[in-house]
């Protein structure tokens, strides 16, 4: 017995520095995550507010955003007979057939990617106090600008176009305007009209607080106001949209560029206004892996038909910028080709063309005729002056300028135009031409409501 | 990679009279981390240059470390008297560095008890039984099995045009906390006419709380998901073993064996008004539902082709309004082909239905041992029964000309002209013709398979000492010779890895199909 004794007592001997140690090492159960921050470092100062802003351009930027798929996307949708999508994507296939399910992933991800950094702009938004007083202004107009850019997309695919009429009923889309850091609210859908409005006040304030001085894939006063006569053409308000066109072209910031194919397959130029910078190392330009042959690092998966080719006279420039592709003998287009140079999102020549339009419209001449317009930009592509242009001529001039580069559903939706797609017409109001809401959300948010034709 | 374990334990062991005591109290520390770097170039001069600093572009540059703490302290007490009755009782209290501030620690009590009716007096005149042991538990058990950090409010690194960012990528949860299931288990050890006959039975209920999910949240919030603490789920089955053997001789030794086990499990209540969580994406169709099996499938329940055009029909699932049969949206296809049911060629139309289970309901074996002098037969069967298998792969190879794949011969026999009946509908090339994920792809999982076939002769003694060997054995072992199912896809033993989580069970998703091996060997000891 005593010899048991003794032995328990040597064990538990060894037992306790063990035990003591096991307690001391509680405090090991908090352990931080190194690799992550929380917002009490990520929001606590100028510094890291403007690192977090920084991190809402980067969510704009991905693949599935403004990283190229959304304007596929536009293209693919209004695709007219003009263009094929015959990739093996079949969420992206569904797309182009207008045939989409509620659970496809390239609209979850499109919508997701969306709110994700219209959540950092709130964020950073939130934090605005902790930055510098000389920065403020600053910071506040380029979340502003991401922001509504972001809710402008949105509402461009999920809801029914402004041009569609009863803007103040029809559903669009939820608002957030206040960052979501600790429990998830289940916003329901605004009016169209409402979230107009909203993009429209982000914007502009983002325009006056925001420095002209531009900053390769940042926002500046001239983007905000390019993306505001994207937002003023959609809602045909003509006599604004060419107000901030003209105020883009003429705050003499931006430049033609000499040659058209100069525009394309670059890091950014003289003519960009927006545009997403993407390298070997950072970024994705998933209009090249879409558009461009398997030669470019591309998929390869949208052929341009002798239907859109045809469009264009025989020595224009732009006509000359499509390739063969040899691996398939199909026709691309050249805008696409190079997988590290960036996304353009607004180019000089969308003012020059808005400008025209709004002024054929209103019978005004700000800034300068239609006709100087229209001929600016067909001279730059190698053609001869018109003599003179009606509407028809300047939106086919807009339609050749701005092909495969992510305008096209959203301008024929505002013109009323309808997609044919050989036997099929989608009237410019389709159900099918209307995303639906991501099933994911449905299934979690019960204030939200489908649109027509989904399930 | 750093890891360790440091485990102290106290033993005490007494015997005294009848009465057995031990005891163990004690403490473990578990710290894990793992601290991973990954770097990749572009552009290498020369095919002998393979180090990165030839490299003419860094492509990617990446490192994290990942840590994990672990603090038990525990204690167990087993007594036993007369050698038989049994009795233990245990406890732990584990710490997770995975859980919320307040939840770090959970405390999982067990008790069990255990009678071995065999050693009574009153039982010795019953001659058949040798051995007869009646047990019971109870007890808590915990689960921890999520990645790390996930209660955190994170910022992930982020770059854009060469300068870092900072992106809110998780939702905090200082509420996370231990998924617990509270287990009893009651049961039979037996052995009848002197251990020929032997075997357990067990019946168990399972009660699982605090279910741990990456549930998905509203989007809008700037999140997709979260992982919670989603609501409670129960398990009830029995599991039957059996061995006996048949007979027994200097030459013969036959003796078959089975095992059978049936599980029901379903999800008995959701957070909130949560009533279904899922399915998440397109592609899968597990969702997680009140009063359903965890993973159930859920989406649209598959018709067949229209025999006026091909179409793919779904089942409306719900009654049509007259808009959608004035439109011939909704639809009864003539001469009872879909029963007397709507269907609708529109699958955003048809309603979303349970369409089955992806976990079996039963679980059996069986075996067989026959030797004859130096002569060797064993047969394993094994199977199971009451599950689904979802063919992930079909929407691209059973998808009616979607595609330039390959496709499955099921689709010969697809619609082709007016008046067809076909579960196939007509190949459309570049269309979608009924190739979304949907009850199309779904089939039975039950099957039966030849697991193990083995023969074999042990050369005899004698003849082995004369080869100065000490033994000698030549066998023939057949794997996976044979299997008898329904399913439609390469192999119903299958659940895609990349997918597998707790909820995503039952996918097949160009999974390989288990290899049927045969293997010849001669085996020797010297």
């Amino acid at each position: 017995m005593d010899n048991d004794m003794k032995t328990i007592k040597y064990r538990i001997l060894i037992l306790i520095p063990l035990w003591l140690y096991t307690v001391a090492c509680e405090d090991k159960l908090e352990l931080s995550d190194p690799n992550n921050t929380g917002d009490a470092i990520a929001l606590a100062n100028d510094k890291n507010v403007k690192t977090t802003l920084n991190g809402a351009y980067d969510v704009l930027s991905a693949g599935p955003f403004y990283g190229g798929n959304t304007f596929r996307n536009s293209e693919i949708m209004a695709a007219n007979s003009e263009i094929v999508f015959s990739g093996t994507f079949n969420d992206v296939s569904d797309i182009f057939r207008k045939e989409m399910i509620a659970a496809n992933s390239d609209v979850t991800n499109l919508w997701i990617n969306a709110y994700r950094a219209i959540n950092v702009t709130n964020n950073v938004l939130s934090a605005l106090d902790v930055v510098d007083d000389s920065d403020r202004d600053q910071v506040e107009g380029e979340a502003l600008f991401v922001r509504a850019i972001c809710h402008f997309e949105l509402i461009k695919f999920f809801a029914q176009p402004y041009s569609a009429g009863n803007a103040a009923t029809n559903p669009g889309v939820p608002i957030m305007l206040t960052e979501d850091r600790n429990s998830t609210a289940f916003v329901s859908r605004a009016t169209v009209q409402q979230v107009y409005t909203q993009i429209v006040s982000d914007l502009s304030a983002a325009e006056s607080k925001l420095s002209a001085s531009l900053r390769t894939g940042k926002a500046t006063k001239g983007a905000a106001a390019a993306f505001l006569s994207r937002v003023y053409l959609q809602m045909a308000d003509y006599a604004n949209a060419r107000d901030a066109a003209n105020r883009v072209i003429t705050s003499a910031n931006y430049t033609l560029r000499p040659t058209y194919a100069g525009c394309f397959n670059t890091g950014t130029t003289s003519e960009d206004i927006f545009d997403i910078p993407v390298s070997a190392v950072d970024g994705a330009n998933n209009m090249v892996l879409f558009y461009a042959a398997t030669t470019f690092g591309g998929r390869g998966d949208i052929e341009i038909n002798a239907s859109h080719l045809n469009l264009y006279e025989a020595d224009d420039d732009r006509l000359a910028l499509f390739y063969i592709d040899t691996g398939t003998g199909e026709n691309r287009t050249g805008k696409w080709t190079n997988q590290f140079s960036n996304v353009k999102v607004i180019r000089l020549a969308e003012m020059y063309l808005t400008r025209a339009e709004c002024n054929q419209r209103l019978s005004t001449t700000t800034g300068a005729t239609p006709l100087q317009d229209v001929n600016t930009i067909r001279g730059r592509a190698g053609l001869t002056d018109l003599g003179s242009v009606d509407l028809a001529d300047i939106l086919l001039e807009r339609k050749l300028e701005l092909a495969h580069e992510g305008e096209r559903l959203h301008d024929a939706k505002r013109l009323q135009e309808s997609i044919v797609e050989g036997a099929i017409v989608f009237p410019y109001n389709s159900e099918k031409l209307v995303f639906p809401i991501p099933q994911h959300d449905m299934n979690v948010n019960p204030n939200l409501t489908q649109n027509p034709g989904y399930n | 990679m750093f890891n360790y374990t440091a485990r102290g334990m106290l033993a005490y062991d007494k015997s005294l009279d009848k009465h057995n005591l031990s005891a163990t109290l004690g403490t473990e520390i578990q710290e894990k981390s793992i601290d991973a770097t990954n770097t990749e170039g572009q552009g290498f001069p020369l095919a002998q240059l393979q180090k990165l600093t030839s490299a003419a572009e860094p492509v990617i540059a990446n490192s994290t470390l990942l840590e994990e703490t672990f603090i038990s302290f525990f204690a167990r007490v087993n007594y036993v008297f007369n050698d038989r009755y049994l009795l233990s009782l245990s406890g732990r209290s584990d710490g997770s560095s995975k859980f919320g501030p307040n939840y770090k620690y959970g405390f999982f009590p067990a008790a069990s008890a255990g009678w071995i009716l065999s050693q009574e007096n009153f039982m010795s005149d019953v001659n058949p039984v040798s051995f007869l042991k009646l047990r019971a538990s109870y007890g808590i058990t915990g689960n921890a099995g999520i990645p790390n950090y996930r209660y955190l409010a994170r910022y992930s690194g982020a770059a854009y045009g060469g300068e870092p960012g900072l992106v809110p990528t998780q939702i905090p949860n200082p509420e996370l906390r231990w998924e617990k299931t509270a287990q009893f288990d009651i049961g039979f050890d037996f052995g009848f006419f002197n251990d020929r006959l032997t075997g357990e039975i067990d019946y168990y209920n399972k009660q699982t709380t605090d279910l741990l999910l990456d549930a998905p949240v509203p989007p809008t919030s700037g999140f997709s998901s979260q992982f919670k603490n989603v609501g409670s789920l129960e398990n009830k089955g029995f599991e039957l073993v059996l061995n006996y053997h048949v007979f027994k001789n200097a030459d013969w030794s036959i003796s078959v064996g089975g095992n059978y086990a049936s599980n029901k499990n379903k999800i008995t209540g959701l957070n909130g008004d949560d009533t279904r969580i899922g399915p998440v994406g397109s592609r899968f169709l597990n969702a997680v539902m009140i009063g359903q099996p965890i993973g159930v499938f859920y989406g649209r329940e598959y018709a067949g082709a229209n025999p006026s055009n091909g179409d793919a029909l779904y089942y409306l699932n719900r009654t049509p309004t007259q808009t959608e049969i004035d439109n011939n949206v909704a639809f009864i296809v003539a001469d009872g082909v879909y029963g007397n049911r709507y269907v609708t060629s529109s699958f955003n139309t048809a309603e979303s239905i349970v369409l089955g289970n992806p976990t079996p309901t039963g679980i059996y074996g069986f075996n067989t041992d026959i030797r004859y002098k130096g002569f060797e037969l064993s047969v394993l069967f094994q199977g199971v029964t009451g599950n689904k298998v979802f063919e992930g792969a079909g929407s691209f190879m059973s998808a009616n000309g979607r595609y330039e794949d390959n496709s499955t011969v099921d689709q010969l026999r697809r619609w082709q002209n007016p008046g067809d009946i076909t579960d196939i509908p007509q190949a459309r090339l570049y269309g979608n013709n009924g190739a979304n994920s949907s009850g199309r792809y779904l089939s039975d999982g039950s099957y039966m398979r030849l697991k193990t076939l083995t023969v074999a002769y042990n050369v005899p003694a004698s003849v082995v000492s004369r080869l100065a060997l000490t033994s000698a054995r030549i066998y023939v072992t057949g794997q996976n010779l044979l299997t008898f199912t329904n399913y439609v896809g390469w192999d119903p033993e299958v659940n895609t890895d990349f997918n597998a989580s707790n909820i995503n069970l039952g996918n097949d998703f160009y999974g390989a199909p288990q290899p049927k091996n045969l293997i010849v060997g001669i085996r020797v000891g010297f």
